[in-house]
């Protein structure tokens, strides 16, 4: 019975207008966000592909270890077209560094900051506007039109119990949302290796179904939503407008709301307030080093040596450091005395790591733990929410990352320590000559024609890269945060049931005439 | 005749279900919204105040020597102001603040000088602002469907339409008539929200929009007025072609949510696809290029001055090329910025699909928080280096002790040394706003709001006139 009751309604208003028009517009917008999101996406992944690649060409011409600076990237995800998530612009270039801890520099990755202000479209967000508006369309009048009909008194006088009725209507509802959220994935689903040669793995396409049904369980909560504002209120008219204002708070107002309150009810810190203090902490460490240089400074004062420095100075590269090194020995010696200070830099480096999450990220974490909060009674949100975990692209799957280079960081400071950079092979870190080897003239002249041909590398051309083959790689955990969609989904499920319950109590005492 | 068939609109709708929940809607949001908007206005004056203590404190390292001055990055922050109540704008996502360094243009140079903001929370998802416009842009433009989305049709259904014009009434008075009452209708709930979100302004910031800027509220009613008439005639043309009130309710709804909540994304997407500009890598490339070009330029004396060889003879001619040197870097970031604005300026034009976006720009104009205000903010910045500069000339020349030698590269530097009174240095003046320039950038959209009004009261007037109305 429920499903033949079900069967009616869906080819009743299959074909309706209503439908086919927001399926219409659906599909524009799809179209669209395909078109320029994945477009995006390829972009980016393209980019992603040759930072990879840049970065590992760079570890296989590491001639010294002042060069050897990993970089890895942040991989964008090709689900980002069905839900953007936390945006982040990229790509994220990560470099791993002695003296500093990965974070996330949020200034440097915009292009324009005039266009900071435009939030693209993704699938989620016309999903989640235009179809529960489309689920209201549906439902609003399941009653009170047919009563205002007299269909319903019809219905009611076959041996039909009311709650199979409603099951019926919903589930009727269900499936005419379900065919067009469906059919707008598979469009989608075919658009991307078509049009933009975006291909899916199997996970990617598994996570497409799962956003699929997360979608239609949101939507079945609208269904739900309109049928019950269509028995509480005896005109359609009435039923609508209730409902649509409803809509209106619910995936309109209420996600930005939630956002408002948690970003300017908390005082978001600002990181120049914070950068003084952050600085402090390096103080201590720059003190010993320049009170090293000055112990020296008879050997880094002298003119001709000073030459070289300021050209170290001036051009700022490691290469220069090395053509410094390989020119003079005392200069050489000097500056090993400074590599065995490093390994205090890297505990300097966690220590204002410490004191920036204490002062900034904690806040900011805090924040969307509060929205979080509040995003439990937003559906909207929480479909957001969900759809951005299944599609790789939320907050946490970038803190996992940012997480994991962090730890990585760790591990390769472990690996030059082993190796003995800070202590007895410092002097790898700028030179591999050894001191009989060192020849003033010969660097001077490499010098001059790397002031006239800034491409040349000259000192080092003829030297084999360093064999890296046992420093640790990064390999990216996929670190899935699937278990933080066990709440939201939960809900979403209680909310449909607690509607459905509600519009069953109503409808039993509901005067069908 | 008239008073008669707007009266017995408004008798009909006032008390209506729909109206009474519409206005306790919109003066709900009002109200709220408003306490939203003091809150975040609070905390933007709060981060002013903080940016000009940094302000003062960059000038004030002139007490230490001119020199430092000459060296000192200036941080110049936009002031918010209360107007930002008819619109926050777009400009509250610009970088609020430009660092200029009178020694150097080139100080922030992958973004012109402005200071990207590390203000927002990244974890955060993007979110509106709460002001005017917004309440009148989506919800009042909402409250317009509701109340005209079946102006015509229930007349229809019911049978009353045919009782109406059997007396003699005219279609073109019926038509106008039913739009004066809804503009009157919507005009009660935007008036008890304005009145409340004013009071509650004041309560909280100590200002009163109206009396601060009353001309500008008396075009931001106009401004009002126009965008909602534009739905009221939509309203109103499509309740006359469709037969049946809840087929134009669809049609209304899809309309709105495509038009004004989906579409404005559109613009940005569309223009960094297909209008981008020069990432910070290839610009900072085609920077050092360029830089690298001037320096081949350079006279020899400014060689043999590197090197270590001054001379009196030196000086006149690495001076010029100073100044040369100055203007083609200032050049160049001007370059840069008009890139970047161009570029804004295309994702806005983009935007013009969306009647509420070009309603906002309209208001931008109005409220100066747009991207046009901010181009004379940035423009004003830069003329304030230049301040900066001929005050730190004309006190080095009044230094006897100094070697005149105002010059970016450092090695080459030497200025007075002499402590200067900060409170000498002349401040930043944010210019007033150019009431050509703003309604010159404002133009198109309002062209395109008077435009899409016409045209649907043509509509609307076409369709109701030749609509069966039995």
């Amino acid at each position: 019975m429920i499903w033949r009751i079900a069967k009616k309604e869906l080819l009743e208003k299959l074909l309706d207008f209503r439908v086919i028009t927001s399926f219409i517009i659906g599909l524009v917008l799809a179209v669209v966000c395909v078109i320029v999101t994945g477009e995006d996406y390829r972009v980016r992944k393209s980019a992603y592909d040759a930072a990879v690649a840049d970065a590992q060409k760079k570890l296989r011409n590491v001639k010294v270890f002042s060069q050897y600076q990993p970089e890895i990237v942040y991989p964008p995800s090709p689900l980002s077209v069905f839900s953007n998530g936390a945006n982040i612009p990229g790509p994220v270039v990560i470099s791993i560094s002695i003296d500093r801890v990965p974070r996330y520099e949020q200034a440097e990755v915009a292009s324009n900051p005039l266009m900071q202000i435009y939030d693209p479209l993704d699938l989620e967000l016309v999903l989640q506007v235009l179809f529960s508006l489309l689920a209201i369309l549906l439902t609003y009048d399941t009653f009170a039109r047919e009563k205002e009909d007299g269909t319903l008194r019809l219905i009611m006088s076959n041996p039909v119990s009311r709650t199979k009725l409603l099951y019926g209507k919903v589930l009727g509802s269900f499936l005419i949302l379900s065919t067009t959220t469906v059919m707008l994935f598979a469009i989608v689903l075919i658009l991307m290796p078509t049009v933009l040669g975006v291909t899916l793995s199997t996970e990617d396409l598994f996570r497409a179904l799962l956003i699929a049904l997360v979608t239609l369980l949101y939507l079945s909560n609208f269904a739900a939503l309109g049928t019950l504002a269509s028995l509480t209120f005896h005109r359609s008219s009435t039923s609508l407008a209730v409902s649509l204002f409803i809509w209106c708070f619910l995936s309109i107002l209420q996600p930005n709301l939630n956002t408002y309150f948690a970003a300017e009810f908390g005082s978001t810190p600002r990181l120049d307030d914070i950068q003084p203090t952050l600085e402090e902490e390096y103080k201590s460490f720059f003190l010993k080093l320049e009170h090293l240089q000055a112990q020296d400074s008879a050997i880094l004062n002298d003119t001709a040596r000073r030459k070289f420095i300021e050209a170290v100075v001036n051009y700022g590269s490691a290469v220069i450091y090395t053509a410094v090194a390989d020119a003079d020995y005392d200069v050489l010696e000097s500056l090993i005395r400074q590599v065995k200070l490093y390994r205090e830099i890297a505990e300097t480096a966690n220590n204002e790591w410490l004191l920036y999450q204490n002062l900034y990220l904690s806040e900011l974490d805090k924040q969307l733990r509060h929205k979080r909060t509040l995003d439990l009674v937003s559906p909207a949100a929480l479909l957001s929410y969900v759809t951005s975990i299944f599609a790789r692209t939320d907050v946490d799957n970038f803190e996992n990352f940012l997480k994991q280079a962090r730890e990585y960081r760790n591990k390769y400071i472990r690996y030059l320590d082993e190796k003995g950079i800070f202590s007895t092979n410092a002097q790898l870190f700028f030179s591999r000559l050894t001191k009989d080897q060192i020849d003033p003239a010969a660097t001077a002249r490499r010098l001059a024609q790397y002031e006239k041909d800034r491409s040349s590398v000259p000192w080092t051309q003829n030297m084999e890269p360093l064999d890296l083959g046992d420093a640790p790689a990064f390999k990216a955990k996929d670190v899935s945060s699937i278990s933080n969609t066990v709440l939201p989904v939960l809900l979403l499920i209680i909310y449909f049931i607690i509607l459905i319950e509600y519009a069953g109590h109503r409808l039993q005492t509901y005067d069908v005439r | 005749m008239w008073k008669i068939l707007i009266g017995k609109e408004l008798r009909d709708n006032l008390l209506s279900f729909r109206f009474v929940v519409g206005f306790l809607f919109v003066v709900t949001i009002y109200t709220a919204g408003t306490v939203l908007f003091c809150k975040k206005f609070d905390n933007e004056v709060q981060s002013y105040q903080q940016s000009l203590k940094l302000y003062s404190s960059a000038l004030e390292s002139a007490e230490s020597g001119l020199d430092q001055l000459f060296d000192q990055v200036i941080p110049i922050t936009l002031k918010p102001h209360i107007a930002q109540l008819f619109t926050f704008g777009n400009e509250t996502r610009y970088p609020r603040t430009i660092n200029i360094n009178a020694s150097a243009p080139q100080t922030g140079r992958s973004f012109a000088g402005m200071k990207p903001e590390m203000q927002s929370n990244y974890m955060l998802s993007k979110y509106w602002d709460f002001d005017w416009t917004l309440f009148v842009g989506m919800i009042l433009s909402f409250l317009a469907i509701v109340l005209s989305f079946d102006a015509i049709s229930q007349e229809r259904e019911t049978g009353t339409l045919r009782l109406q014009l059997s007396t003699g009434v005219l279609r073109k008075q019926i038509l106008v008539s039913k739009y004066i009452a809804i503009l009157l209708l919507l005009f009660v709930p935007i008036a008890i929200g304005t009145l409340l979100s004013v009071i509650i302004t004041q309560i909280f910031s100590g200002y009163n929009i109206i009396i601060m800027y009353p001309i500008e509220f008396v075009f931001w009613g106009l401004c009002a007025l126009c965008y909602l008439s534009l739905f009221v005639w939509l309203g109103i043309w499509l309740s006359s072609l469709v037969s049946k009130s809840a087929t134009s309710l669809t049609i209304l709804f899809l309309l709105w949510i495509f038009f004004i909540y989906l579409a404005p994304r559109l613009g940005g997407m569309i223009t960094e696809r297909f209008y981008p500009v020069a990432s910070t890598e290839a610009f900072e490339k085609q920077f050092l290029a360029a830089l690298d070009e001037m320096l081949t330029k350079a006279p020899k004396e400014y060689y043999e001055f590197y090197a270590g060889k001054e001379s009196e003879e030196n000086w006149q001619v690495i001076e010029r090329f100073f100044q040369r040197s100055d203007q083609t870097l200032e050049a160049l970031m001007n370059a840069r910025f008009a890139e970047l604005y161009g570029q804004a300026v295309i994702a806005e034009r983009f935007n013009l699909l969306s009647p509420y976006s070009s309603f906002r720009t309209i208001v931008e104009t109005i409220s100066n928080t747009g991207l046009a205000n901010y181009k004379q903010f940035y423009e004003d910045v830069r003329r304030y280096r230049y301040q900066i500069r001929d005050f730190i000339r004309e006190r080095d020349l009044a230094d006897s002790g100094s070697k005149h030698r105002l010059y970016y590269v450092r090695k080459m530097r030497s200025i007075s040394r002499l402590a200067v009174d900060s409170k000498s240095i002349p401040r930043f003046v944010h210019s007033n706003p150019d009431f050509s320039r703003d309604v010159q950038h404002a133009l198109p959209a309002v062209c395109e709001l008077l435009i899409l009004n016409v045209l649907c009261f043509v509509f609307a007037h076409h369709t109701f006139s030749r609509m069966d109305v039995r």
